[in-house]
């Protein structure tokens, strides 16, 4: 019995472990740096990869130290040599509102009942650093020539303007502000400026603070220039607000005769610690024109050119040949998108990836934008990759204009992969009747069935009752065999199971008996049954059962009634075959009918 | 003499049905051989929906859905015949005959796999045969339990016991996945020639990608006129039921 609850349980685990194998769900978010400058902005992206089908649009909501633009999600899936890749990924812009390592929280998403969360990530937003000291092109002997004049500090010895180089533009065009300290006096320390706040401005420093000198209103001023480009993303008027610097100058009270090395020391020798603060600069951003704006316009404004090459001209079926798209030029290259693809049957594509690599000549942004976009033929054949097409406004023509790049010709061959090529002669999703053929029809109908008649094994009774059906089997043949075993080695047992049959057998003898009339051996014969039952009952030697034995047996097994009878009937056999005259033919039988119903009723109190 | 003419009556239902439905099929059969498969596919389609089937009539039915053109309810007819006889070699040669012209590869790329290649070669037979293995192979099993308990086949070893316990294990294993397959679970095949497979119930939701006809699925739920749909490699969206034949 043990063997057959392992074969259960073992057959259990089989059953269990065909299951299906699940895909995993991942999620995943990081930044694209971990370090930046004030007013810089990093690119947030959530990643899921796995089952992200019944997904919603991710908000973030408001997050403590950031501004967040949403910047648009992007999904990928591909079937490439029976792998399925499947991800999605929610790009957000996030700009700090303060310096020092600021957190982004942990989301928690839930995909399919199952709750996952992002990693905590944290990035250091640096302070704009001022140039260093020895930089500053004041020169000492300069300093030291107006040490007389810098007791009396004017308001026009420091200043802090902001400008830009256009104050109309269009929405993405490029605005260049300017963030510009001039100084006069003795810097006693680098100054600490406050980057404005550029709200609805996508922002791209143009490199470090730039020093120089220059006469302004007649006076001869030192200079550190920070120049931002701002590119506006919705129409209207917008507003750049106060820029702020914090410096500490020489009002007099530093009169350390050894300052060329306390230079940077200001807490030492004392000076002033000034706060400037500029006027907030309105740009006004126009939205681009309705008229002529083409529907495949994907929102660049600048002036671009592109190009389109492919990898490799000759391929197989089903292997990937990728297109490198490249748009180059002036204007905000990190917000252009990947020229519409058009429909192609003969093609599963997806894009494989992008760069890019910005350039900032002459206070102008640019560069070039590489997309990587992979076709995958379906079948062989000759085919034409079809010219891209790219549409910006250019603000300077005020116009939008287009750029093509040329189609490119591959040439698909078969694939050594069966699958593959069993579809190389097939052109269209049509079926192709002059390929080999199918099969003939059958010409019976066979045997009918009902449509929905599952077949017998798939009822859950059936299949218990039957496989139940061997196992009661062994149990019925166990038990017997068990019951045969004892019956050859306990005699009592033995005597037990056997008694009634032997008694019936013998008062059929004394019927037998009776009916030829043979008085003496009737009354032995009922005798002998009685006896021989009893004994057999109660495991007892037959030979000398007296009625004295009997009785003292019986006690406790027998109701004394039953016992009364079985003395007298022996008494009966007894006067029986031994009084002369013999015996009525009636009265035997009544005694034989009372030997049967006597063995009957001590079989009942087994 | 009523009730008897009744009685009768019953009994001879089921094959004067039985005569009609195999004129039904004759005729498609007729209609097939002079190149007129749309009538054929509508006759024998008929059979189909007064609630009658048969390996047969369900393969014959494929052929023509096939020869018209029809790729999708061609891949679903030829399923529910080798889902009543698996290892009829004319179904499966056609149904992969006609597979190869699926625009989505699907399922050969399955077939890399090696579950799936355990799969095919177990769905060659049908689920009462493994059953019927399974239910022979334990009798002897329990009976050779029985017979070595009495001392009949003593001499035999454990052998026996082992060989008999796996072949019950793995037939009722078999049995099991191939009643998995075929019948506990919902099938479905795309029966336009390309429809959207979305990430929700609902055409506002996003694209996930395209199905073309004949691509086959496991329908996991329903929801208002969308089946979500299983597809290989555990890829899920949601389909139009419009789109799609229940097999």
């Amino acid at each position: 019995m043990r063997k057959s609850i392992v074969l259960a349980v073992v057959m259990v685990y089989a059953i269990g472990s065909c299951s299906a194998l699940f895909a995993e769900t991942t999620v995943n978010a990081k930044v694209d740096r971990t370090e930046i400058s004030e007013g810089e902005s990093v690119q947030y992206t959530i990643e899921i990869k796995g089952d992200a089908s019944s997904l919603p649009a991710l908000d973030l909501g408001q997050l403590p130290d950031w501004q967040v633009y949403s910047s648009g999600t992007s999904s990928n899936y591909s079937w490439i040599n029976g792998r399925t890749e499947q991800s999605k990924q929610y790009n957000f812009m996030l700009t700090p509102t303060r310096t020092g390592r600021l957190n982004i929280p942990a989301f928690r998403l839930t995909i399919g009942g199952k709750s996952y969360d992002t990693p905590q990530l944290s990035v250091v937003v640096n302070p704009v650093a001022m140039p260093q000291s020895p930089n500053v092109p004041p020169t000492r002997g300069r300093q030291r020539a107006q040490t007389s004049q810098q007791q009396q500090l004017s308001r026009d010895d420091l200043l802090l303007r902001c400008t830009v180089n256009r104050d109309t533009v269009y929405v993405n065009q490029q605005v260049t502000l300017s963030m510009k300290f001039y100084y006069r006096v003795r810097l006693l320390a680098n100054p600490e400026p406050r980057i404005p706040q550029r709200t609805g401005f996508w922002a791209e420093d143009l490199g470090q603070w730039r020093t120089d000198q220059e006469t302004l209103n007649g006076r001869d001023y030192n200079t550190a220039e920070l120049r931002t480009a701002l590119f506006p993303t919705a129409p209207g008027t917008q507003t750049i607000g106060s820029a702020e610097m914090n410096a500490v100058v020489d009002d007099g009270s530093f009169n350390d005769p050894f300052s060329f090395f306390n230079q940077g020391f200001p807490g030492y020798g004392g000076g002033r610690r000034l706060t400037l603060k500029s006027d907030p600069v309105k740009v006004v951003t126009l939205p681009l024109p309705e008229a002529g704006k083409p529907g495949d316009f994907g929102g660049a404004v600048g002036d671009y050119q592109m190009t389109a090459s492919v990898d490799k001209t000759k391929i197989e079926v089903n292997e990937p040949v990728t297109m490198h798209i490249k748009i180059s030029g002036v204007g905000n290259i990190k917000s252009i998108a990947i020229p519409k693809i058009p429909d192609l049957p003969d093609f599963r594509t997806y894009l494989a990836g992008d760069n890019e690599k910005i350039e900032k000549v002459n206070y102008e942004v640019g560069g070039t934008k590489t997309f990587d976009q992979a076709f995958i033929p379906k079948r062989a054949g000759s085919y034409m990759l079809p010219g891209l097409r790219f549409v910006y406004f250019d603000p300077k023509a005020r116009a939008y204009k287009t750029v093509t790049s040329e189609q490119i010709q591959v040439e698909v061959t078969p694939s050594k992969d069966r699958y593959a090529s069993q579809v190389q002669n097939v052109q269209t999703n049509r079926i192709d009747l002059t390929a080999k053929d199918i099969r003939y029809l059958k010409t019976s109908l066979g045997e009918l069935r009902s449509r929905r008649s599952a077949p017998i094994s798939a009822s859950p009774w059936f299949l218990i009752v039957m496989y139940m059906l061997p196992v009661l089997g062994y149990v019925v043949v166990l038990t017997g065999q068990r019951h045969r075993e004892r019956l050859l080695s306990d005699v009592g047992f033995r005597r037990l199971r056997q008694a009634r049959k032997l008694a019936d057998h013998r008062l059929a003898k004394a019927k037998s008996l009776l009916d030829a009339a043979d008085a003496d051996a009737f009354y032995s014969e009922v005798n002998r049954s009685v006896i021989d039952y009893f004994a057999d009952r109660y495991n007892l030697p037959a030979f000398g059962l007296t009625a004295d034995k009997i009785r003292e047996y019986a006690v406790g097994k027998q109701s004394d009634v039953l016992v009364g009878e079985l003395l007298d009937l022996l008494q009966q056999c007894d006067f029986g075959r031994f009084a002369s005259g013999g015996s009525e033919k009636t009265q035997m039988a009544r005694l034989w009918e009372g030997a049967k119903r006597l063995i009957v009723e001590l079989e009942k109190t087994r | 003499m009523r009730r008897l003419l009744a009685l009768l009556l019953l009994l001879l239902l089921p094959s004067l049905a039985y005569a009609g439905a195999n004129e039904d099929f004759e005729e498609g059969v007729r209609l097939y051989d002079r190149g007129d498969f749309t009538a054929s596919a509508e006759k024998l389609q008929s059979v189909i929906d007064q609630g009658y089937a048969s390996a047969p009539l369900y393969y014959n039915t494929a052929c023509a859905y096939y020869k018209a053109g029809h790729l999708g309810e061609a891949i679903a007819n030829f399923r529910r015949a080798e889902k009543m006889t698996p290892d009829d070699e004319d179904i499966r040669t056609n149904l992969a005959f006609v597979k190869q012209f699926c625009v989505d590869k699907v399922d050969a790329s399955q077939t890399d796999s090696f579950l799936s290649q355990v799969g095919n070669l177990l769905a060659t037979l049908h689920p009462n045969q493994y059953f019927l293995i399974s239910f022979v192979a334990c009798a002897l099993l329990f009976a050779f339990l029985a017979l070595k308990r009495t001392g009949v086949v003593a001499h035999f070893g454990n052998f026996p016991i082992f060989a008999l316990a796996a072949i019950t294990i793995i037939s009722a294993t078999a049995m099991i996945w191939v009643l998995r397959a075929n019948y506990l679970v919902d099938e479905g095949v795309i029966v336009v020639e390309q429809t959207e497979i979305l990430s929700g119930p609902g055409s506002e939701f996003e694209l996930q990608f395209e199905g073309h006809e004949g691509l086959t699925f496991e329908v996991l739920d329903q929801k208002q006129d969308y089946y979500l749909g299983l597809f290989a490699n555990r890829l899920k969206g949601w389909v139009k039921t419009s789109a799609v034949e229940k097999i």
